[in-house]
């Protein structure tokens, strides 16, 4: 009993406690249409979140993390997003058991953490792609300092199998053997990133199979093959950052090419600058992507039978809710530091749609002219 | 004119002019004497990189004035973006930031009694000849 106390504090100091929050309010001005959730008046509960993290040191180079996080907005997907053992077994080498954000493109594992860059919104058309957040497996990062030049290689490698909400839709993710490598360069004020990530993906959309059984039980394969979610995803990432007192710059492409009928063979790219005038910066960006869906096949025979008409019809409405399209966007904004842990930001965008088929917006009515303006406001918070 | 600015918001926030002409030194309790880094080094230590030598860092609280000349001449990037980066580390599970003491002087004991660690200080104070300098600012 008298020796309690003293164990209890000891395992205390080894315990971290540490999190992050944010309050993201915004407003579609336009009333023609909505974009991610926002609409015509101000929603704080879209982007608003709160994370904690627990960090636990088991031995000396031995530790354990977990990461939950709480948000709102309609793709509501909370619930623990890290949960892994750290082993450093030298300075140089780190390595990460269990779940982890995938550290796909240079923002995709801290995209939570809005203290951690100056958007409000991470550039739409590079970070709202159809992503997989998440992986469980193993993360091994390298890292070696030289005079002028700091290499990091990171390679990870494991699966998914969660339930995912995406644009209002539940949908079954199962990734096996996912892998990518990341090689990341420091030099003076440049930090340059290339990585390469690839996995076997297998989305359900219960709807969309059940469908596509019916299509490949009547014998319209071909059909029923092309509304698969199953085949292959590889993403290519290339990034250049400068940063320095008064200046930064950013900027990253992104290439995405899958076999499923849902996810778009996607390119797309931001450039950023900006000036700081600590406590405060101001930043302007361009995005913009291109989107391709497979094709659609016209296999279903009309006109033959009522059965088959309504076979082709329904296939006709599915393939109507996607079309290839490309989109752009401009933003402007700027970031106050009020105190080390507690940030203000705001930000204007622009969101057009160029060409082709819907992609930015949702809801839209018959008036929309596929350009809105786009303003919000934030409070970033670590603590 | 950039410059100039900084250094009023600097003056702002500390109460008084930043003394910009001051340099820095780092120091360090380490068996080899013959350990110099370039500023280079110097900024991948304090930013959680590992260098080949075992060395701890170890650093003063954001409005220290000194390490705001330290971000200013060595690390080269503003508070802010020192506060967002170690925001990202710790959340992506990569690096902690250093430790923090809370003085200059408490640096300076920090590292008499901790064999490995290293930290900055500005130029002028006595270092005891058991502590070796790894670099100092032009």
């Amino acid at each position: 009993m008298i020796i309690m106390p003293t164990v209890q504090a000891e395992v205390l100091d080894d315990l971290e406690f540490s999190g992050f929050a944010r309050i993201v309010a915004g407003y579609i001005d336009d009333e023609h249409a909505e974009f991610n959730g926002y609409e015509n008046k101000v929603s704080l509960n879209q982007q608003s979140l709160i994370g904690l993290q627990v960090d636990y040191q088991i031995i000396d180079n031995l530790s354990a993390t977990a990461q939950v996080i709480g948000r709102t907005g309609d793709d509501n997907d909370s619930g623990i997003e890290w949960l892994y053992l750290t082993y450093a077994p030298t300075k140089a080498l780190r390595l990460k058991l269990g779940r982890q954000r995938t550290p796909v493109f240079s923002y995709s594992d801290f995209s939570d953490v809005g203290f951690a860059y100056n958007w409000v919104s991470l550039p739409q058309q590079v970070y709202q792609q159809f992503l997989f957040p998440n992986f469980d497996g193993l993360h091994a990062n390298y890292e070696h300092i030289g005079e002028n030049v700091s290499l990091s290689v990171e390679a990870y490698f494991g699966e998914i199998d969660r339930k995912y909400m995406f644009q209002g839709d539940s949908l079954n993710v199962n990734v096996d053997n996912i892998h990518g490598i990341v090689s990341t360069l420091g030099y003076e004020s440049w930090t340059l990133r290339a990585s390469y990530h690839r996995g076997d993906v297998d989305v359900t959309q219960q709807e969309l199979s059940d469908f596509s059984d019916i299509l490949r039980g009547v014998g319209f394969t071909q059909s029923a093959d092309s509304l698969t979610n199953v085949g292959e995803a590889e993403f290519y990432q290339l990034s250049a950052f400068y940063e320095d007192l008064d200046y930064f710059f950013r900027s990253e492409v992104t290439r995405l090419r899958t076999e499923l009928f849902l996810a778009p063979d996607s390119n797309g790219y931001f450039v950023s600058g900006g000036l700081n005038f600590s406590p405060f910066s101001i930043y302007a960006s361009v995005s913009r992507d291109t989107n391709k869906y497979s094709a659609s096949v016209s296999e279903i025979p009309i006109g033959a039978n009522a059965q088959l008409d309504q076979l082709a019809f329904g296939y006709q409405e599915i393939v109507s809710l996607i079309g290839s399209n490309s989109t752009v966007s401009y933003s402007i904004g700027g970031r106050w530091d009020y105190r080390d842990n507690l940030a203000f930001k705001a930000q204007a965008t622009l969101l057009k749609e160029r060409d082709g088929y819907h992609g930015l917006f949702t809801y839209r009515d018959q008036t929309f002219d596929g350009k809105a303006m786009f303003y919000q406001l934030a409070l970033e918070w670590v603590f | 004119m950039k410059t100039l600015f900084f250094s009023l918001i600097i003056s702002i926030v500390i109460g008084f002019p930043a003394a910009a002409n001051t340099s820095i030194v780092v120091v360090a309790n380490t068996e080899n004497k013959d350990i110099q880094l370039n500023r280079q080094q110097v900024r991948n230590l304090f930013m959680g990189g590992a260098l080949s030598y075992d060395l701890e860092a170890i650093s003063l609280p954001p409005k220290n004035q000194t390490r705001v000349l330290f971000n200013t001449k060595v690390v080269g990037l503003t508070e802010s973006r020192i506060q967002s980066y170690w925001a990202q580390m710790r959340f992506t599970g990569r690096k902690k930031a250093p430790k923090e003491v809370a003085s200059e002087k408490a640096v300076l004991e920090y590292i008499k009694s901790h064999p490995g660690a290293v930290g900055y200080l500005p130029v002028g104070v006595s270092i005891p000849d058991e502590l070796t300098v790894l670099y100092s600012t032009p």
